[in-house]
C-alpha cells in the first residue's frame, strides 16, 4: 500500500514537470501573441495613404512595409501554432499518466481499499481523482488556447484582440488553488 | 595541378574550370603554373579577411540600426508628450508654478538629444555600407613586382594592367572565381546602399520635427540636397548614391520598384502621431533588405570557404 502511495507520489512529480513545462510555453505565447497584437494594431496605421507624411513620395513604401509587417506576422502565426502543439504533447502526457495512474489502482488493489487512508498518506482514489482532474483542466484549457488563436487574423479589431489576450493569459480552466490543493493532499507527509 | 585557364562567364560558379595539366607549352605553363599555385593561398587569405570584414560590417549594421531605432522612439516619445502637454492631465501638480513649461524644455532638450544621437546612428550605417565596399574592392589578388623577380608576392592593388588581380579565373577555394566573390559582394552593397537611401529620408523627417519656432529657421534649413553631417556626400559617393551631375543623394527608392519621383522636398513639420508611427515601422523593417537572401549569401560564402566566418 504505501509502495503504491510512492508510485503516485512520482507520477505527481512528472505532472509537476509537465506543467513546468506548460508555464514556459504560456509565457511565450503570451509574448508572441503581443508582438501579434501590435503588428495587426500597426497594419492599420499603415493601411491609410495619408499617413506616409514625408515617405509618402517613395513609390512601392506601403506596398513594401505591409508586405514586410504580413510576412512577419504569418512568421509568429506558424510559431505560435507551434507553440500550441506542444501545449497538445503536455496535454497528451497529463492523459496517459492518468490512465496509467487508474490502471495501477485498479491491478493493485480492492474497490473497498481504494478510499482507505492511512494517517495523512492520501487514499489511492485521491491519487487518481487527481491526477484525471489535472489532466481535464489542461485539456480544456488547451482547447480554449486553439480557439483564441484561430480567433487571431490580421484584421481582428484592437478591442477583440484585448478581449482574446485577456481569456489567454488568465487561463480559465486552470484553477492554481485546486491544484496546488490536490499537491497538497497527496504529498501531505513531506509538509 | 591546376593551370590558369581562363573561362568565359568567370561569374558562374557552376561553370566549373576543369582542372587541366597543360602540357603544351612547358616553359610558359610551369611558370604560369607555379604563379597560380602561389597565387590560390594568397587569394584565398585575401577573401577570407574581406568576407570577414562584411559579416562584421553587417554586424556593424545591425547594432547602429537598433541604436537609430531606440533614438529615434524616443524622439517620437519626446515630441509627442510635448505635444500633448497642454491637454495633459497633471494631477495635483497642475498648480505648480511653470511646471508645464518647465516640462516642455526639458523634452526639448531630449528631443534635440535624440536627434544628435539619430544622426550619429544614421552616419554609423553609413559607415558601414561604405566599408563594404571597400572590401567589394580589395578582393582581387595582384602580383607584385616584376614576373621575372624569383621572388613572387601579391599586392591588393594592381601594378599592372595585365594582370587582372583573378588568378586567370581559376577557381580560388571550391569552384568559384574570383569575381563571382565581387558579384556577391555587391548583391550586398545594392540592398544596404538602397536600405541607406530610404533611411536618409526617415532622419531627415525626424530631424526636421519642430522645436520651437525660434529655433525653426536652422531646421528649416534641411532638406534632401544638403548634407546631413559634414562629410556625408563624400560618403554616400563611396557607395553610389551620389548623383554626381546634380551633386545630390539619388532619391530614396524601395528594391523592386523604380523611383522616378524626386519629390522628396515634402518635409512635415508637425507629423502626426500616426505618420511617427510609420516612420518608426519603416526604420525597424529593413524593407530593402532581404535578411533570408543575406543569410543565404553568407551560408554559401562559408560553404565555399568551407570555413566559419566571423
Amino acid at each position: 500500500m504505501e509502495s503504491l502511495v510512492r508510485k503516485y507520489q512520482q507520477k505527481y512529480r512528472k505532472v509537476e514537470g509537465e506543467m513546468k513545462r506548460w508555464d514556459e510555453l504560456q509565457s511565450r505565447l503570451l509574448s508572441h501573441f503581443g508582438s501579434a497584437s501590435s503588428i495587426i494594431d500597426r497594419l492599420e496605421v499603415l493601411r491609410e495613404k495619408k499617413n506616409y507624411g514625408g515617405l509618402t513620395c517613395v513609390d512601392g513604401v506601403k506596398e513594401a512595409l505591409l508586405g514586410k509587417q504580413l510576412e512577419t506576422l504569418e512568421r509568429i502565426f506558424s510559431t505560435m501554432k507551434d507553440i500550441l502543439k506542444q501545449f497538445q504533447s503536455i496535454v497528451v502526457s497529463l492523459d496517459k499518466i492518468s490512465k496509467d495512474g487508474s490502471q495501477l489502482s485498479k491491478s493493485e488493489s480492492t474497490p473497498s481499499s481504494c478510499r482507505m487512508k492511512i494517517g495523512i498518506k492520501p487514499s489511492l482514489a485521491e491519487c487518481v481523482e487527481g491526477l484525471k482532474m489535472i489532466h481535464e483542466m489542461h485539456q480544456s484549457e488547451y482547447l480554449l488556447k486553439v480557439s483564441l488563436i484561430s480567433a487571431l487574423t490580421w484584421n481582428t479589431s484592437s478591442r477583440e484582440i484585448a478581449g482574446l489576450n485577456q481569456f489567454l493569459a488568465d487561463q480559465p480552466n486552470i484553477s492554481k488553488d485546486e491544484v496546488q490543493g490536490i499537491f497538497g493532499v497527496i504529498f501531505a507527509e513531506e509538509n | 595541378m591546376e593551370s590558369p585557364v581562363s573561362h568565359a562567364g568567370g561569374e558562374e560558379p557552376e561553370a566549373r574550370t576543369p582542372v587541366v595539366s597543360s602540357g603544351t607549352n612547358l616553359v610558359a605553363g610551369s611558370q604560369s603554373s607555379s604563379r597560380s599555385r602561389l597565387w590560390r593561398p594568397a587569394a584565398q587569405r585575401n577573401l577570407r579577411n574581406q568576407w570577414s570584414r562584411l559579416v562584421s560590417c553587417r554586424g556593424r549594421w545591425v547594432s547602429a540600426s537598433s541604436e537609430g531605432r531606440a533614438s529615434a522612439t524616443a524622439l517620437v516619445n519626446a515630441y509627442l508628450s510635448r505635444r500633448y502637454m497642454p491637454e495633459m492631465n497633471l494631477g495635483v501638480l497642475k498648480d505648480m508654478p511653470m511646471i508645464r513649461e518647465n516640462a516642455c524644455e526639458k523634452l526639448e532638450r531630449k528631443q534635440e538629444l535624440c536627434q544628435r544621437k539619430l544622426l550619429s546612428s544614421y552616419k554609423d550605417l553609413v559607415d558601414a555600407v561604405s566599408q563594404f565596399t571597400k572590401a567589394r574592392d580589395s578582393m582581387r589578388c595582384y602580383l607584385k613586382g616584376s614576373s621575372a623577380s624569383p621572388l613572387v608576392q601579391f599586392s591588393q592593388l594592381s601594378q599592372d594592367n595585365d594582370d587582372p588581380g583573378d588568378g586567370g579565373g581559376v577557381p580560388v577555394f571550391t569552384s568559384w572565381a574570383l569575381p563571382y566573390f565581387e558579384k556577391l559582394a555587391q548583391e550586398l552593397i545594392d540592398m544596404f546602399a538602397v536600405e541607406i537611401s530610404l533611411k536618409r529620408l526617415i532622419v531627415l523627417q525626424l530631424l526636421s520635427i519642430a522645436c520651437q519656432d525660434a529655433q525653426g529657421a536652422q531646421a528649416d534649413e534641411r532638406n534632401w540636397s544638403i548634407e546631413l553631417y559634414e562629410g556625408e556626400f563624400n560618403d554616400l559617393n563611396t557607395v553610389d548614391l551620389l548623383c554626381r551631375e546634380r551633386f545630390q543623394p539619388n532619391p530614396p527608392r524601395i528594391r523592386g520598384f523604380q523611383s522616378n519621383n524626386p519629390a522628396t522636398e515634402q518635409i512635415n513639420r508637425n507629423p502626426t502621431r500616426e505618420t511617427l508611427h510609420v516612420y518608426l515601422t519603416a526604420w525597424i523593417s529593413d524593407v530593402n533588405v532581404d535578411i533570408m537572401r543575406v543569410d543565404e549569401i553568407f551560408g554559401m560564402v562559408e560553404d565555399e570557404m568551407q570555413l566559419k566566418l566571423s
